[in-house]
């Protein structure tokens, strides 16, 4: 057997070409002599990422070791998806034997297109990132890109569909934001993502996690968890489709499909426990993509100096700028739109909404208190700011700032310290104890959650209502998406210093239909306990279930709706759980609606009515309906047919029919 | 969401376009080109910027107004004429900034403290008539919108010229003597494309910061001194 390849080469021996980009983080170098997966028609080309001096003291090089490896850790498929999908790491530079960079493939060709100049000579050719797609038509138009509606929901799906495997392979990306996705949308609408370095990988990262200004998750939440990829693919749909920076209304996306602006208010919600998978995003895009325009954007109409949109977004025609003779303004190009879902198909939509969202409720990230979090607190925007040795100098704190004009912030007085770290007196606050209750978890056990979002504070207790109850344990992991497909999972809790991930499940008062999904059959009487049961007579069918909800005006497009359950949390609306329910009646006409066709067969007492389909293969037709049980005189002289159930007396029926 | 629509940057680029700069007019285009296409080219950082360009001479002309660069479908041309009056150039500044920012803040954005790149090949034409303005307009007292100014002085422009005009010593720059004007020029522009560039993701990051790149071929005046 051959040891593994390390993927370790010395600086020395790369042939390095011209300088490919340069950002706060480091280099981008062409390499001559090197090729990456040379079975792929010659191979790929191959850059080199040098670290900038600035970030080498907190580059943790097992870590990138650790990326290098795992494509051949991988099986073939999943590795060499990954290298298709992403520019991964595949060996890392040292110099003297310390890491200062690492090789990754070069963008493939398909993923730059000729960016087109004003002065109109010629084109430069440049790398597609999804910025240029968050402008003006007349902006995208103008700089050479032909792109349609219906390509940016496909590459908005592929990239979901991206982030789903991810995920699934222990990835989180976390610094998700347009400078480091690439799109294509020929031969086909896909995504590129670069900067994989930064990426999460099983809870460990290289460098402290940065986020991209405009595109953080929202203050206090962990960096890089999948929830928060989720957030972040949410504002990309929404920007996307806003052709805007900054827009993050859900409502935009509505005229393309009401279901995924109502997957983005669940995407966006800063309650990530609320927020729904990659897959469910994927499989909305998929649907959304079949009824969207193909139309490209507009070409720019105007070629008269400076009569292009001053503001960047439909507010209609500002008011003029000054100080300049071409001050017109005129507003941006209408975007073209898809169609709506139809009604039906609404419900259908929701209905996987609600599917997923019973899944999802498994990406309850909070980290326990004792996790350790020496990284996160290092953390700053280092791929936000130049470092200083790229630059000839800063202008630093300005001590003569202004205070008498709040309204113009100094470039230094408009920034907070990063949010999503830790409160340093969390530590003394925090140390460890000898009763460790997430090393001593053990599938059972119970532990009351006193913690706050984003942090579990677990305190062990019995197994009662309002406890949460570890169903599931994760060692040699951080992940918390490992407890994603865990049944009842409700919340899971990681803990950097076992290095082990509980998966709980909410214990609550209200009974085990707390955690029915649809399709399950559960009972109990008005204001009392409910379990699960097997589907019969007299009880009820689950249509949705919704996490984080108690709005039962969501049940009312079902069809067959007539009855709603909620469990409320009063400590945590994000437990709150609504079931939509439907009674198991004791035949088709339970449900039967006027001029409807059913087969009677049996006689008297003993009659079941069903709904075969046809008229023609019927024997009577409903006549009327009421919700009044044995209401024999509303049905005059037609033969009538009548239920009750005994706890939901408002749910009875008599429904007439007449033989045909 | 967020009230306002963001923060922006206003810059200014004070081009001189007195006679002594003919031989050099299409560097100056090119540069501008270079400066605008560059800015166009990055629209997360051409969303957070609006751009003035500004020729001066005996006054001040407008060459590009306050603008997005997203959105122009065309370049700033400069005219060469006249001499070179640095009072021009701040008692417009003196009129002009405030009135942007305040236009930009109607517009519903908030306002970073503008920036002023000034390109001179010479020594003021006017004396030392532009102090006064230039005391007011750098004053935060008096102009609560004053400018953040970086000066470069190619060809005859002096050292201590370009340390009085800059609004710190670390903003004056000289082209090294001996250095070609039309390629002094040009790292002009690059150099202020990468600093509003760096500055256009510094701004909006958890530490706003002001990035100013010397040029190539140019040296920090206040070495000159």
């Amino acid at each position: 057997m051959n040891p593994p390849r390390v993927p370790v080469v010395e600086h020395h021996r790369l042939t390095l070409g011209g300088q490919l980009g340069q950002g706060g983080q480091g280099t981008v170098h062409e390499v001559a002599n090197r090729r990456i997966n040379r079975a792929a028609g010659g191979g790929w080309d191959v850059v080199y990422k040098e670290y900038a001096a600035a970030v080498l003291p907190s580059l943790q090089p097992d870590a990138l070791l650790a990326r290098a490896e795992l494509v051949g850790e991988l099986n073939a498929a999943d590795a060499a998806w990954l290298c298709e999908k992403t520019a991964w790491p595949a060996a890392v530079v040292q110099r003297q034997g310390k890491t200062c960079g690492f090789l990754m493939r070069a963008v493939p060709d398909r993923f730059r297109f000729d960016f087109r100049t004003l002065h109109g000579t010629g084109s430069t050719r440049r790398l597609a990132t999804m910025e240029y797609l968050l402008n003006d038509d007349a902006y995208v138009a103008g700089v050479g890109l032909t792109v349609s509606t219906r390509d940016r929901l496909a590459v908005l799906g592929d990239l979901a569909a991206t982030l789903s495997r991810l995920h699934r392979l222990g990835i989180t990306v976390g610094d998700l934001s347009p400078k480091n996705l690439l799109f294509s949308t020929s031969p086909q609408a896909e995504c590129f993502l670069i900067d994989a370095d930064a990426m999460r990988l099983r809870g460990t990262t290289v460098l402290p996690q940065a986020e991209t200004p405009d595109w953080q998750v929202p203050d206090g939440e962990e960096k890089a968890t999948g929830a928060g990829d989720v957030y972040k693919l949410a504002l990309l749909a929404v920007r996307l489709i806003a052709r805007d920076q900054t827009a993050a209304d859900p409502d935009v996306l509505s005229a393309v499909a009401p279901a995924l602006a109502d997957l983005a208010r669940c995407s966006l919600d800063t309650d990530r426990k609320r927020r729904p998978t990659p897959a469910l995003w994927a499989e909305h895009l998929a649907a959304a993509v079949a009824t969207a325009s193909t139309v490209p954007a507009a070409a720019p109409t105007t070629a008269g100096p400076g009569t292009g949109p001053v503001l960047q977004t439909g507010r209609g025609p500002g008011s003029p700028r000054p100080g300049g003779p071409t001050a017109t303004a005129t507003a941006p190009a209408a975007a073209t739109s898809g169609s709506t879902a139809r009604a039906r198909g609404w419900s259908a939509l929701a209905a996987s909404v609600a599917v997923v969202v019973v899944a999802i409720a498994g990406v309850a990230t909070t980290h326990s208190g004792h996790s350790g979090s020496g990284s996160a607190a290092a953390a700053t925007s280092a791929t936000a700011e130049p470092a200083p040795e790229d630059t000839g100098f800063t202008d630093p704190a300005d001590p003569d700032a202004d205070p008498a004009d709040p309204g113009l912030p100094d470039p230094d007085d408009t920034g907070d310290p990063d949010p999503a770290e830790p409160p340093a007196s969390d530590t003394p606050e925090d140390p460890p104890t000898p009763d460790d209750p997430v090393a001593d978890a053990e599938v059972g056990s119970c532990f009351y959650d006193r913690g706050t979002s984003g942090h579990a504070d677990l305190e062990a207790t019995d197994c009662t209502d309002g406890a949460f109850k570890v169903v599931d344990i994760f060692r040699g992991t951080t992940d918390l998406d490992a407890c994603d497909d865990v049944d009842d999972n409700d919340e899971s809790v990681s803990s950097s210093r076992n290095d082990r991930v509980l998966c709980l499940s909410y214990q609550s008062s209200g009974g085990t239909a707390y955690h029915a999904d649809q399709g399950d059959c559960v009972y109990g009487t008005p204001g009392g306990s409910w379990g699960t049961v097997s589907c019969g007579t007299g009880n009820f069918k689950v249509l949705a279930a919704y996490r984080g909800t108690g709005d039962h005006t969501k049940c009312t497009s079902w069809p067959h709706y007539n009855e709603w359950k909620t469990f409320t949390v009063s400590h945590d609306s994000g437990l709150d759980v609504l079931l939509c329910l439907s009674m198991n009646y004791p035949d088709d006409a339970g449900y039967a609606t006027q001029r409807e066709c059913l087969l009677k067969s049996g006689s008297g007492g003993q009659a079941t009515f069903t709904n075969v389909g046809s008229c023609a293969a019927s024997n009577v037709v409903v006549t009327g309906r009421t919700s009044r049980y044995r209401a024999a005189s509303f049905c005059g002289n037609d033969g009538w047919t009548t239920w009750e159930p005994t706890d939901y007396p408002a749910l009875a029926y008599t429904v007439c029919w007449r033989s045909t | 969401m967020s009230e306002t629509r963001g923060v922006l940057l206003p810059a200014y680029v004070l081009a001189d376009e007195s006679g002594s700069m003919s031989p050099y007019l299409g560097d100056l285009s090119d540069g501008l080109t270079s400066l605008c296409e560059g800015l166009r080219a990055e629209p997360m950082v051409a969303a957070k910027l609006r751009l003035a360009v500004l020729g001066f001479s005996d006054d001040v002309q407008v060459r590009l107004a306050v603008a997005d660069m997203r959105t122009e479908s065309t370049l700033p041309q400069m005219v060469i004429r006249g001499l070179t009056s640095y009072k021009a150039v701040f008692e417009d500044l003196l009129q002009r900034i405030p009135a942007d920012v305040q236009w930009l803040r109607g517009e519903g954005y908030k306002v970073h403290r503008p920036v002023v790149f000034l390109l001179s090949d010479g020594q003021p034409t006017d004396g030392r008539s532009w102090r006064s303005p230039h005391a007011q307009l750098t004053d935060r007292s008096q102009t609560p919108t004053a400018p953040n100014i970086i000066a470069c002085g190619i060809g005859d422009a002096r050292a201590d010229t370009m340390l009085e005009v800059a609004t710190r010593p670390e903003f004056a720059f000289v082209a090294k003597s001996g250095t070609d004007l039309g390629q002094a020029i040009s790292e002009f522009f690059h150099s202020l494309t990468s600093s509003l560039v760096a500055s256009g993701h510094a701004l909006n990051s958890a530490s706003p910061q002001l990035v100013v790149n010397r040029p190539e071929q140019f040296t920090m005046a206040i070495d000159e001194v």
